[in-house]
């Protein structure tokens, strides 16, 4: 379902881009056409949206954590495979946890701690097929406003499209932000 | 071997039959749910009934003794280019761009500096094991124009570190250390270990080379590392020979 949610999302992001597309004539000679970093939005109604799936494959694999002999692994900006590491030799992957905005998280017992983009969400594993968000501190990390590099130009984060949750790389025209 | 195998079956014996012996008493700590371990690149970190969370300027501080139920506690700041989290023992040490940062947590809800371990900017994390914390410094895109080497530093006294031992690296992420044995992944260029004999220099004694390195943990035994090309298990029992124990390849 969320990834159903990412993709209509980006539906709308590819609509609004083509809208902006019919404003700004695209043989403008003076636009500037540089390839930089342009933020991943999503609507902060499908920025919560947390839900467990089928195994994932890895593929954009972050940080580690370990509880017991289940490891967590963190799927950079969406969320954490849940592998059964009982034997090493053997690992199985369980389940993936999809957490927009996703980079760290922490298990205490049963309880896994995670950030949710802006939010810390307390998520009950005791049961991996049913998850249930049991708890949400919103806004208590900073919304990305830039990407995570240096001598790079993106485009600027308009707010009221959304949160972002990542950065892709791509063509810009006349971009306006710089780091 | 015998005596291995036996005696920690004697002692949990015992502790089995001091806990049926004192079941009426109230819950004590041990029932307390457990903290996982996260890595050295982590920005949450559990201690006891604290949840501990950087971003790029604060501390923030959880009450999680209702595990169900986090409550926000001291916010602390910390200056800009925060990276990393690292729990030992009642403290916390904190990877920063422009160095460690050194917060005494005996106090668990409200965390107290103590000092702070400056260097050039780069990005660094740190992890700790008895007098010595190890720290890597990245330079590179994301991390301004800092250099890549590892640090050791001297905390024995919390309030003045003192960095004892300097090697030059290549591209470190982040690092692992346990009891005679440090890990360092060099990114994508692969994995370094050393060898701790002596805690304040350590010796490379290999370099693996078809590993990419981002995240690692050694525990128990098993080295756990995330790269570009997955997750890699390896049994360092014997650090010099490490054995793949396992891999999940990223799938394109």
């Amino acid at each position: 379902m969320p990834q159903l949610c990412l993709k209509m999302d980006h539906g709308i992001l590819l609509l609004c881009l083509a809208l902006l597309g019919g404003c700004i004539p695209q043989d403008d000679p003076a636009d500037v056409r540089q390839e930089g970093y342009r933020p991943v939005y999503i609507s902060r109604e499908t920025m919560i949206k947390i839900a467990v799936t089928a195994p994932q494959p890895l593929k954009n694999p972050g940080k580690i954590y370990v509880q017991g002999t289940y490891l967590f692994v963190n799927e950079i900006n969406r969320g954490i495979h849940v592998i059964d590491n009982q034997q090493p030799t053997a690992p199985r992957t369980i389940a993936f946890l999809s957490i927009p905005g996703n980079v760290d998280m922490a298990v205490k017992g049963t309880m896994l701690y995670a950030d949710n983009a802006t939010d810390l969400v307390a998520i009950d594993i005791s049961s991996p097929e049913a998850v249930r968000v049991v708890k949400r501190i919103a806004g208590v990390f900073p919304t990305q406003k830039h990407p995570a590099y240096t001598n790079v130009v993106f485009e600027c984060v308009d707010d009221s499209r959304g949160v972002v949750v990542g950065w892709e790389k791509g063509m810009l025209t006349n971009p306006k932000c710089r780091r | 071997m015998i005596i291995n195998s036996v005696l920690p079956c004697l002692i949990s014996a015992a502790l089995l039959a001091n806990c049926s012996g004192s079941s009426l008493s109230p819950k004590s700590e041990s029932s307390a749910p457990a903290n996982g371990v996260g890595g050295s690149m982590a920005r949450f970190a559990l201690m006891g009934n604290q949840l501990y969370t950087v971003d790029n300027a604060t501390l923030h501080v959880f009450d999680v003794s209702q595990a169900a139920n986090p409550v926000e506690g001291e916010k602390v700041k910390l200056g800009f280019g925060i990276e990393t989290i690292f729990p030992y023992g009642d403290k916390l040490f904190i990877g920063s761009q422009t160095g460690m940062q050194i917060f005494d947590a005996s106090k668990p809800a409200k965390p107290e500096f103590l000092s702070r371990f400056a260097h050039v900017v780069s990005c660094d994390p740190v992890v700790v094991q008895g007098n010595f914390a190890y720290v890597t410094l990245r330079g590179g895109t994301r991390c301004n124009r800092g250099v890549n080497r590892l640090d050791v530093v001297d905390v024995s006294n919390l309030r003045q570190p003192v960095q004892v031992f300097s090697l030059p690296m290549q591209n470190p992420h982040g690092l692992g250390v346990d009891g005679k044995t440090l890990f360092v992944g060099e990114g994508n260029l692969g994995l370094k270990v050393f060898d701790l004999t002596n805690p304040a220099r350590p010796a490379q004694t290999r370099f693996l080379t078809d590993v990419k390195s981002f995240d690692v943990i050694p525990l128990r035994q098993v080295l756990l590392i995330t790269g570009e090309d997955g997750l890699f298990q390896y049994d360092y029992a014997d650090p010099v020979k490490m054995k793949l124990l396992s891999k999940i390849p990223v799938e394109p």
